[in-house]
């Protein structure tokens, strides 16, 4: 009779013909600042999602691994879920047939910045969770602080691209600067974390 | 756990997609690629360059304190020793809605959390469980929890108008009138003056009126002196009797056990400990000595006592009285002072409360017994619920009706235990029984 029981609790989990007359509970009131619910972050992180994905998508594929990435983030919009869906933003202008720098480009570097932002800010955020409005607030000055400085590296890069500069020097120095500063960051985790243990 | 700072998961991955990204840009020869992780990288490493050695300090816990509107209050004081960062808070109470929430922490500060309760006796709030984390997410400290606090809410009073009075008052002094002569302000008689009687107390106009009435006497000469007295005054001992062993609140379906009850209702006990400490604060103002005993706990009596700081002690037991386990019931009732008045609180479900008063009033006391069911809300029980709740109304009735044919008068005590809901009946129920014993009288 496991169809039986299942059946039950799945009646049971639906309320299915329970009273009607359960009543909420009473809440926690916890007094910050004016908030947002939860649910509104997740949306705004699925429409910048499937925004900055209609930058890029060409064919049906695409759409339907950017409707099952932000299925996914609905759902449970774990830690590095954003990351990953910004990196095969990424990936997709990299193999996409566009020129370097076109205006998307541009685009893109906004919408993968703001992506990571507001997922990192909505990782394990419940329905019903409340985030303050100034953090918010703060967190969107620091992004536009750093969005400034990266659109002006984009300039600058897309202006020596244009001048067809050769700067296979500059590739070399920035390739060796990511290798050390991915060095260090990795050294200094590993000791950190084995000073904590 | 300790309050070091960790990069997070999601740190670690924005980390690796910059590093991805930019590899990938190097490689495929696209700088426009490459500059996508450029924001990445510099938030990550922003925010990991500026992270504090040391450990976060643990945010101190809340503290609950009561306001008179039912309301619990704490406040919440939350730092950030690092990065400017985020609280990701859960607060959690028994009987509420976990509530959570995300703040701004980039500089210290307080947050207030509060619950409107409806019940008093001691109550454990504000579980607070958090995370400190930086802006963007990239570092955290382990997560930290504040367990329950505990704060112990006295029952509310309500003025009273009028309350009854034991059918003999014993003390020797007090705001009451006694039935027998002494100092006092009531006219009791005049009479014949007498060896113990104050001079000050002779009524010189009916002398003057009695003199020379007699036979023999001269009109107008003073032969008897001719006092007035005066009902004495005393003071009334009061014992309350509360009933813990049970607590039932409005929802018959939670009766037994079978489900938790809501902090946004009054229950039976709450009701009690709302009626006995409104007496006891009526009777004490007037002068009046009150003792106290539970029912729920066979243990020594708080012998009746007067004054403010006996009010607080009273309020004090009763905020404590609590169903504990099954008690024995009573082999014969507690001792009670003679001539006190006995005042019983409870739901008289079961018949122990009333055998106690039935006995207590055989022994001659006054005896007053206050009903305090809460209204019940039945519309949503089920037809197997509805008739063991029917079943248990009637001997509960029967229970009553019998109380009030062994002299134990009954009060129901209308209204939450919230002194702004209660009715006025109380009031008249109470005026009446006052009218009662001046009959008596």
């Amino acid at each position: 009779m496991i169809g039986t029981e299942w059946w039950n609790r799945l009646i049971r989990t639906l309320s299915i013909g329970q009273s009607t007359s359960v009543r909420p509970l009473p809440p926690v009131v916890v007094r910050a600042g004016r908030t947002v619910p939860g649910w509104a972050l997740r949306a705004t992180v699925v429409v910048v999602a499937l925004g900055f994905t209609a930058t890029l998508a060409t064919v049906s594929g695409q759409w339907i691994l950017a409707i099952i990435g932000v299925s996914v983030m609905i759902i449970r919009p774990a830690g590095g879920l954003a990351q990953a869906y910004a990196l095969a933003l990424g990936i997709g202008l990299a193999i996409g047939p566009t020129h370097p720098f076109a205006p998307r480009a541009f685009v893109l570097l906004f919408g993968i910045h703001l992506l990571v932002a507001l997922g990192s800010l909505a990782t394990g955020l419940g329905w019903n969770t409340r985030v303050e409005w100034r953090l918010i607030a703060l967190s969107a000055r620091r992004f536009a602080v750093i969005q400034a400085a990266c659109q002006v590296l984009a300039l600058a890069a897309a202006w020596i691209t244009d001048h067809d500069i050769n700067a296979i020097w500059l590739t070399t120095l920035a390739g060796l600067s990511i290798a050390v500063l991915g060095s260090t960051l990795a050294r200094d985790m590993h000791t950190v974390s084995s000073q904590q243990h | 756990m300790n309050g070091h700072w960790r990069v997070s998961a999601s740190g670690a991955s924005t980390a690796v997609v910059a590093l991805c990204l930019i590899i990938l840009g190097l490689l495929s020869g696209r700088a426009d690629v490459a500059v996508l992780g450029a924001p990445l990288l510099i938030s990550f490493v922003w925010t990991y360059t500026r992270r504090p050695k040391a450990a976060q300090p643990a945010q101190r816990g809340p503290i609950v304190h009561q306001h008179d509107s039912g309301e619990l209050v704490a406040d919440l004081e939350l730092e950030s020793d690092g990065p400017a960062g985020i609280a990701r808070i859960r607060v959690s109470a028994t009987g509420y809605r976990t509530t959570d929430i995300v703040v701004a922490v980039d500089k210290p500060r307080t947050l207030v959390l509060s619950v409107q309760t409806a019940k008093t006796g001691r109550h454990e709030v504000f579980r607070v469980d958090y995370v400190i984390a930086s802006e963007d997410d990239v570092l955290h400290t382990d997560p930290r929890t504040d367990p329950l606090a505990s704060v112990l809410v006295l029952p509310s009073t309500r003025a009273l108008k009028a309350l009854p009075l034991p059918f003999r008052l014993q003390g020797l002094t007090g705001s009451h009138s006694a039935r027998r002569p002494g100092d006092g302000g009531d006219l009791h008689d005049v009479n014949l003056f007498a060896a113990g009687d104050r001079l000050r107390r002779i009524d010189w106009r009916v002398t003057a009126r009695r003199s020379g009435q007699g036979m023999g006497q001269k009109p107008g000469q003073l032969s008897e002196l001719y006092v007035r007295r005066t009902f004495a005054t005393a003071d009334a001992t009061v014992f309350l009797i509360v009933d813990s062993r049970d607590e039932v609140g409005p929802d018959v379906a939670s009766w037994g056990n079978w489900g938790e009850l809501r902090p946004d209702e009054s229950t039976s006990l709450d009701i009690a400990r709302h009626a006995a400490a409104s007496l006891a604060r009526h009777y004490l103002a007037a002068g009046d000595r009150v003792g106290l005993e539970d029912l729920g706990e066979q243990r020594r009596p708080i012998a009746p006592a007067g004054g403010n700081s006996h009010l607080q002690r009273l309020l004090h037991q009763l905020a404590l009285a609590r169903p504990v386990g099954e008690p024995r019931p009573y082999k014969r009732p507690p001792h009670i002072p003679s001539g006190a008045l006995i005042i019983v609180f409870s739901t008289f479900l079961d018949d122990e409360a009333a055998r106690m008063a039935a006995l207590w009033r055989h022994s001659g006391h006054r005896v007053l017994a206050v009903d305090v069911l809460p209204a019940l809300m039945t519309g949503h029980l089920s037809p197997t619920e509805l008739t063991a709740y029917r079943i248990v109304r009637m001997e509960r009735i029967d229970r009553i009706d019998e109380l009030s044919r062994s002299g134990v008068e009954v009060v129901h005590w209308e209204g939450s235990a919230d002194s702004s809901a209660a009715t006025t009946d109380v009031d008249v129920a109470f005026t009446a029984l006052t009218r009662r014993r001046s009959a008596r009288r």
